[in-house]
């Protein structure tokens, strides 16, 4: 599908312009196409991140559908009340879903997502992924990955990301996916596929953030393509257990002269700054394992 | 200088406004003031978006603690602030203050009101800025020859224990810089002469608010609702340094620029050409740089 397609299907924006978020936001982005693909009956449930600044002040918003902020660890469970209500009242059309962030997925909020996750409560779950707690000034959290600056970690982090992905995949929900802010149509495809679809869904977005990553507001879009012909992040679907590499991502297999070294994605962005030489040679090496054993796995079912 | 000398920053995520309170407060230690204080503003982090910082500086120790209601000076780093809404930017100024500004429009300062006996200078720290190179991910770092503005304006602070702030603060690449846009600044800084009618009559205390008692329900006011609308924070194309200006010749309309704009402030008029909104259009150059005909420049935004 092409973005002129694209147009002629979903013109309409429901996240308008004059929000609060920074210049270059990845996130505004990402959340700009999954309303285009989920439409105006769409209930969203977001607990403290990004997404309650840019959401606007009383008496005005910059999201024209229900926008419903909760705590920090309450999203899953407000958003499973919220489903509860509308099929009690017989509304069956409306989709809610929850739009958090990866400090409110991975570590605050992973306790009731898991708990929604095992009900199979029908939403989709959002994680749009900044790789740190970038509202307040770009913290340390679980998804952000090895070597990164935070405040919180000045010589960068010596943990690894979290993979939610795979960990709600283990859950056994009907469909896992992750995508890329930076892919916008990949994305809306997504999107469009778990609206359909019954019981708990959860698509994982990494969205490039240009004051946090620390580099220029204009490469939005480009850093996070980086990071998937790279390798460090990758497209795929699992549907009931089954996963599936996406397009962009089984590119760069198909082709290896399309792949792009981690170098070029860690050398352009200044939270890398404390990296060495060597552990990226090592990063380069563990990703090159990585896509090795998934070239393996595609079309074949993840679990026993 | 009697009590407390109270400053407070006006600038845009990413001028380098807290880290320049920061190093005023250094410099001022090292001056030998006893009570400093450098304080950012608390707020959600945005890049572009207006914020404030504060210092405090006082030949002994300093009990208050909160953000800064009335200041001796204003810093106003970046020109658009200025001119957006200049009452609610110098609020609260004293009488005989300060008003430290960054190359305002002649308009702007002829419009300007402030309180009585104040003294309002300016520098042009954003071709200090281009000049010298200080610039960090693409954005001008003014905030800092705007600390040279101030020590000419206010003689507080010295050169000296500015540069020795500086040296403590950066890594030793960037400190020559970094002073040099303090020197430039300081020795640019020139002092603007106001009309008799700019200056302010003191405003006489307003009276307390009484608050409604509520004695049943009913009472209270209805639900609030947020209602959806477009600039929901204002008109955020005050915003941005540099505009993207599409061109029709070269545009073969694949809509890349509007399918990539985060802000969804690129519309597409009924010849299929996309139409930028400079209302609300941050000027972050993602729709420049994805461009696959290149029919997008960035221009310098003359506001």
């Amino acid at each position: 599908m092409s973005a002129k397609k694209v147009f002629q299907e979903a013109p309409e924006e429901y996240v308008l312009p004059g929000n609060s978020a920074c210049q270059g936001c990845g996130s505004t982005l990402a959340l700009r196409w999954v309303l285009k693909a989920l439409g105006k009956k769409t209930v969203i449930v977001n607990p403290a991140s990004c997404g309650c600044v840019y959401v606007g002040l009383y008496p005005r918003t910059a999201i024209s559908v229900p926008y419903i902020q909760v705590a920090f660890a309450a999203g899953p469970a407000a958003a499973s009340g919220i489903v509860g209500g509308l099929e009690a009242r017989g509304e069956k059309d409306v989709t809610v879903i929850c739009w958090a962030g990866d400090g409110g997925t991975a570590d605050i909020g992973v306790s009731s997502l898991s708990g929604s996750a095992e009900r199979n409560t029908n939403y989709i779950y959002f994680c749009y992924d900044n790789e740190a707690y970038m509202n307040t000034g770009t913290q340390r959290s679980g998804s952000t990955p090895a070597g990164a600056w935070t405040t919180t970690t000045p010589m960068g982090k010596k943990e690894g990301k979290k993979d939610m992905a795979l960990i709600m995949a283990a859950h056994r929900i009907p469909y896992v996916a992750t995508s890329c802010s930076s892919y916008p149509l990949d994305l809306y495809d997504k999107t469009k596929k778990a609206k359909i679809i019954k019981g708990t869904r959860y698509i994982h977005i990494l969205t490039p953030c240009p004051p946090g990553w620390r580099f220029d507001t204009e490469l939005t879009v480009k850093i996070g393509r980086l990071a998937v012909q790279s390798g460090m992040w990758l497209l795929y679907e699992i549907e009931n257990g089954v996963f599936h590499l996406s397009a962009p991502s089984r590119k760069i297999l198909e082709n290896p002269e399309k792949r792009v070294s981690v170098r070029d994605y860690i050398k352009a962005q200044g939270r890398f700054r404390v990296v060495r030489e060597d552990e990226i040679k090592r990063l380069q090496e563990t990703i090159d394992e990585k896509l090795e054993k998934v070239a393996e796995l595609d079309g074949k079912p993840l679990f026993f | 200088m009697n009590g407390i000398f109270e400053v407070r920053w006006h600038g845009r995520g990413g001028q380098g406004i807290v880290t320049a309170s920061k190093i005023l407060a250094i410099a001022a230690f090292n001056e030998g003031f006893v009570g400093v204080q450098s304080i950012p503003w608390i707020g959600a982090e945005r890049r572009g978006a207006q914020i404030e910082a504060y210092n405090r500086i006082s030949y002994a120790p300093i009990l208050l603690h909160s953000q800064v209601y009335a200041p001796n000076a204003v810093i106003v780093v970046d020109q658009s602030i200025l001119s957006e809404n200049s009452s609610t930017t110098i609020r609260g100024l004293k009488k005989n203050g300060f008003l430290v500004l960054n190359a305002a429009h002649s308009n702007v300062l002829s419009s300007l009101r402030v309180p009585e006996g104040c003294s309002v200078y300016v520098v042009d720290a954003t071709s200090i800025c281009l000049e010298l190179g200080l610039q960090v991910a693409g954005l001008e770092i003014l905030a800092i020859p705007m600390l040279g503005a101030f020590a000419k304006a206010t003689d507080l602070v010295s050169i000296k224990s500015l540069e020795n702030a500086i040296k403590s603060f950066f890594e030793a690449d960037s400190v020559k810089k970094n002073v040099d846009a303090i020197l430039k600044a300081y020795w640019s800084t020139r002092k603007v002469h106001l009309k008799p009618e700019q200056y302010l009559s003191p405003i006489p205390p307003s009276k307390p608010v009484r608050i409604p008692e509520i004695h049943h329900w009913t009472d209270l006011p209805p639900v609030p609702t947020s209602t959806p609308s477009k600039g929901s924070i204002g008109k955020t194309g005050d915003w941005r340094t540099h505009k993207p200006v599409v061109d029709r010749e070269k545009c073969s309309k694949c809509l890349f620029c509007w399918m990539y704009c985060p802000e969804a402030a690129i519309n597409v008029d009924s010849d299929g050409f996309p139409e930028i909104d400079y209302d609300y259009c941050k000027g972050c150059g993602v729709c420049f740089n994805e461009c696959p005909r290149e029919a997008i420049s960035m221009l310098v935004d003359e506001k």
